[in-house]
């Protein structure tokens, strides 16, 4: 299965357009997703990852960078994506 | 609120925040260097780095950085506050004012690479030489703790801006928390951005993250209302979170944060936190599906923490259950001068319905008075929204005098007083560069050489003083300095050789030779310097203060300095003013002209040629100027003669004729009126400088007694020189 990577900067053009990509997409597994590239977050991917997260077949971390976690972090959303569909 | 509107709140609040940490600056220098002023210093740069970074002005961002690296040294007693350290700060600031400036006006970064070095040396070379503050301050404990917290604000806006990328450490704020815990007064923090939160480029993950540096913890995040993702735009903020904050933050701290995003971000505190209001899907998105009306996020102080990577406590009542109530509110300039222009008609239609009144013998009776009164009263207030203290002016100057010790050798001690004068924002705008002007002046031309002032017994640094008070209605500022004086030989032969003056005028008094220096083209530097030769001359600081409707004055005394006294209106909007009847007219003579007025004898007018009148006043010889020229009267030339058997002649002072008299018909009153521009209602008419609206309801000419006179007295002299 195709890996989505993230760009190094994750703003609202970034979601806008991952949120289109993610919203086509059809299957029954898990979409892994390669935050290992992330050097700024943005609220705006931060709603599509989560939003991803929760519909079906959701999402899985597989690479992760420390601004990434560190974007989980402040909003208290660390936990939610260590368990669950994204586990 | 639009994103133009935040950036402007922005760029005020830098100029708040540049003043509060030049003044904290000052503080030091003069020896006050307690914890709470070098507090203020840190904060007012803080303040500045965060709306930079929070805007993605990525060069004053990473400039506030660095200076903020040696303050948080300072803070934490690790720096000695010495004068050479100050006086590093201060050029850093100078320099970070550059950076505010070339932000807001869109032009390049000032060149900071050397201080910037300086300050990085500085902050590198801390511990090296064993620096223990011996003199420094020690630093209260909270400071200690937020400056460390700051260190990790440092690293998460280096993550921002792409450089040295460096975790978010979950663990200090933890242990922040916890040592509130053990004290057990943390409060609660709900922070839900609205729908159009991210509309003007605000990045709400910024908010969140100053908060995880103040020792906050985001105890949970509300994503109740987070749609389908089909159905999401992800421009709209669909989440919301609770922070525990330790008991050491203030809120107004946590206020600073969320100062650029006015009403686009819902903040609660205390109490209030722990209990908002339900949110609907559809308020954030009107064309989303409309949902059920979410739960309240938290519906008790009870709630937990649901990382479990933050144990952090649960958040408990405040000491104070609401936000702290806002002093101030920041308004529009627009909407206030429609206050001010409502205002302005108020008075007008107050003076209508007395004027009315006393022609129907109703004039006396109290409720006319009262409402007298009331208005007085309102136009006062009114007119008191607009007014802004001197300091704002002031504060420029330190700087300034810093540059030009630099770029003269002058070392210069600044004395202020009054600088909570206050006066119209548009005066102290456009007072700046005068006094610029005159500043600069004053070091370069008039105090001397460190060298000369020892050799004649005087300190070596020099004493400039700048004061302002209100007097007689207006402002009155005086720049002063201790220098030599005016050189009224220099300054006379200089003005026969540019041939501003006669040579064979031997009879100037101290004053008129003084006022040469007005002079258009007049200058005594032996050649033009780059410190008070800038272009502009001190024949346009003048006119600067004349436009204002202002006026300057010099008193000098030889060997001892040199005062500029300017005295300016309280605003420009309402000023006073001696109405004149011409004719079937009445016309506005604004009272700052207004010498004297009298009813000559008729030995005292003497005539040159056919037209030219003049008035001997006390000796000196005036040009007459017939108002009733600018009114248009029937034969205004001819009947000069009738009219100054009947009129009153009213002598002014003029920018560049000197005084002159205005042969007017009659005084009629002497009142405050209210400026109407020309330009606006009708057309720019010359002589005439605007119009009011009389208690009669009648229109009146305000008269520019500047260009009258001018032009009048041009007009007589050139039939005469063609004769």
């Amino acid at each position: 299965m195709a890996v989505i990577e993230l760009p190094r900067l994750c703003d609202r053009a970034a979601a806008l357009a991952l949120r289109g990509d993610l919203a086509d997409t059809t299957g029954s597994e898990a979409l892994p997703v390669d935050a290992s590239n992330v050097e700024r977050m943005s609220m705006a991917m931060l709603q599509v990852l989560l939003a991803a997260h929760r519909n079906e077949p959701g999402i899985v971390l597989t690479a992760r960078s420390s601004d990434f976690d560190s974007a989980l972090a402040i909003s208290g959303l660390t936990e939610t994506f260590n368990t669950g569909a994204a586990a | 609120m639009n994103g133009i509107d935040i950036q402007a709140i922005f760029f005020d609040e830098c100029e708040e925040s540049l003043q509060a940490a030049e003044a904290g600056l000052d503080a030091c220098k003069a020896g006050t260097q307690d914890s709470e002023t070098i507090n203020a210093i840190f904060r007012a740069v803080h303040s500045i780095k965060g709306g930079a970074g929070a805007f993605g002005y990525e060069a004053l961002a990473s400039y506030t950085h660095v200076f903020e690296n040696l303050l948080g040294d300072v803070r934490e007693g690790t720096v000695l506050v010495t004068s050479d350290l100050v006086d590093m700060l201060l050029l850093a600031l100078d320099c970070l004012r550059d950076h505010v400036e070339s932000v807001r006006g869109g032009a390049p970064a000032p060149d900071d690479e050397a201080i910037k070095a300086r300050l990085a040396e500085a902050h590198e070379n801390v511990g090296k030489d064993g620096g223990a503050a011996a003199e420094a301050p020690a630093p209260e404990p909270a400071a200690a703790s937020a400056s460390a917290e700051m260190d990790d604000l440092d690293a998460l806006l280096d993550d921002l801006l792409g450089s040295d990328p460096a975790p978010v450490a979950e663990a200090p704020a933890e242990e922040v928390a916890e040592e509130e815990d053990e004290k057990g007064e943390e409060w609660a923090l709900y922070v839900c951005p609205q729908a159009g939160a991210m509309d003007n480029g605000s990045e709400p993950l910024l908010w969140l993250r100053e908060l995880v540096e103040l020792g906050g913890i985001c105890v949970k995040c509300d994503e109740s209302i987070l749609p389908q993702i089909d159905e999401m735009d992800p421009k709209q903020g669909y989440l919301a979170w609770t922070f525990s904050m330790p008991a050491s933050v203030e809120r107004d701290k946590v206020a600073d944060i969320f100062d650029f995003v006015g009403e686009q971000c819902r903040v609660l505190y205390g109490e209030e936190a722990l209990n908002p209001p339900a949110r609907a899907r559809a308020e954030v998105a009107p064309a989303a599906k409309a949902p059920p009306v979410a739960a309240p996020a938290a519906t008790s102080a009870t709630t937990k923490p649901e990382t479990a990577a933050a144990p952090a406590p649960a958040p408990t009542q405040t000491p104070t259950p609401s936000a702290p109530a806002s002093q101030s509110i920041r308004i529009d300039l627009g909407k206030l001068d429609q206050l001010i222009d409502g205002v302005g008609e108020l008075v007008i239609a107050q003076a209508m319905l007395a004027q009315r009144l006393s022609n129907e013998g109703l004039a006396h009776f109290e409720e006319l008075a009262m409402l007298e009164g009331l208005v007085r009263d309102i136009q006062e207030r009114a007119m008191a929204f607009r007014a802004q203290p001197i300091s704002s002016v002031f504060s420029r100057v330190p700087r300034l005098l810093r540059e030009l010790a630099t770029t003269t050798g002058k070392h210069v001690k600044l004395v202020v007083a009054g600088e909570t004068t206050e006066l119209d924002k548009t005066v102290i705008e456009r007072l700046s560069e005068p006094l610029t002007h005159l500043i600069r002046n004053a070091v370069d031309h008039g105090i001397e050489s460190p060298e000369d002032r020892q050799a004649v017994g005087k300190d070596p640094e020099g004493t400039l003083t700048l004061s302002a008070e209100q007097k007689a209605g207006r402002i009155v500022i005086r720049i002063g300095d201790d220098g030599g004086g005016i050189n009224r030989e220099k300054v006379l032969a200089k003005a026969i050789e540019k041939g501003i003056v006669d040579p064979e005028v031997h009879n100037l008094s101290d004053e008129e030779i003084d006022n040469l220096i007005f002079a258009p083209g007049f200058s005594t530097a032996a050649q033009v310097s780059s410190i008070s030769g800038r272009g502009v001359g001190m024949d346009v600081v003048r006119q600067n203060v004349k436009e204002l409707g202002g006026r300057i004055t010099i008193e000098s005394r030889p060997g001892q300095g040199t005062d500029f006294v300017l005295a300016l209106p309280l605003t420009l909007a309402i000023s006073d003013g001696m109405i004149v009847q011409v004719g079937d007219q009445s016309l506005v003579v604004p009272l700052t002209h207004v010498v004297e007025s009298l009813s000559p004898a008729e030995t005292e007018i003497k005539g040159m040629g056919r037209n030219i009148r003049m008035l001997n006043v006390r000796g000196q010889f005036l040009p007459i100027v017939p108002l009733r020229q600018l009114t248009g009267g029937p034969r205004a030339e001819t009947n000069i003669e009738t009219n100054m058997e009947n009129g009153v002649l009213v002598v002014v002072e003029t920018e560049r004729c000197g005084q002159a008299a205005l042969l007017v018909d009659a005084i009629i009153d002497q009142r405050q009126f209210v400026i109407k521009s020309l330009d606006t209602h009708y057309r720019s008419v010359d002589g005439v400088a605007g119009a009011t609206i009389l208690g009669n309801g009648r229109v009146a000419l305000i008269v520019d007694v500047d260009r009258l006179v001018l032009d009048m007295t041009s007009r007589r002299h050139a039939p005469a020189e063609a004769a």
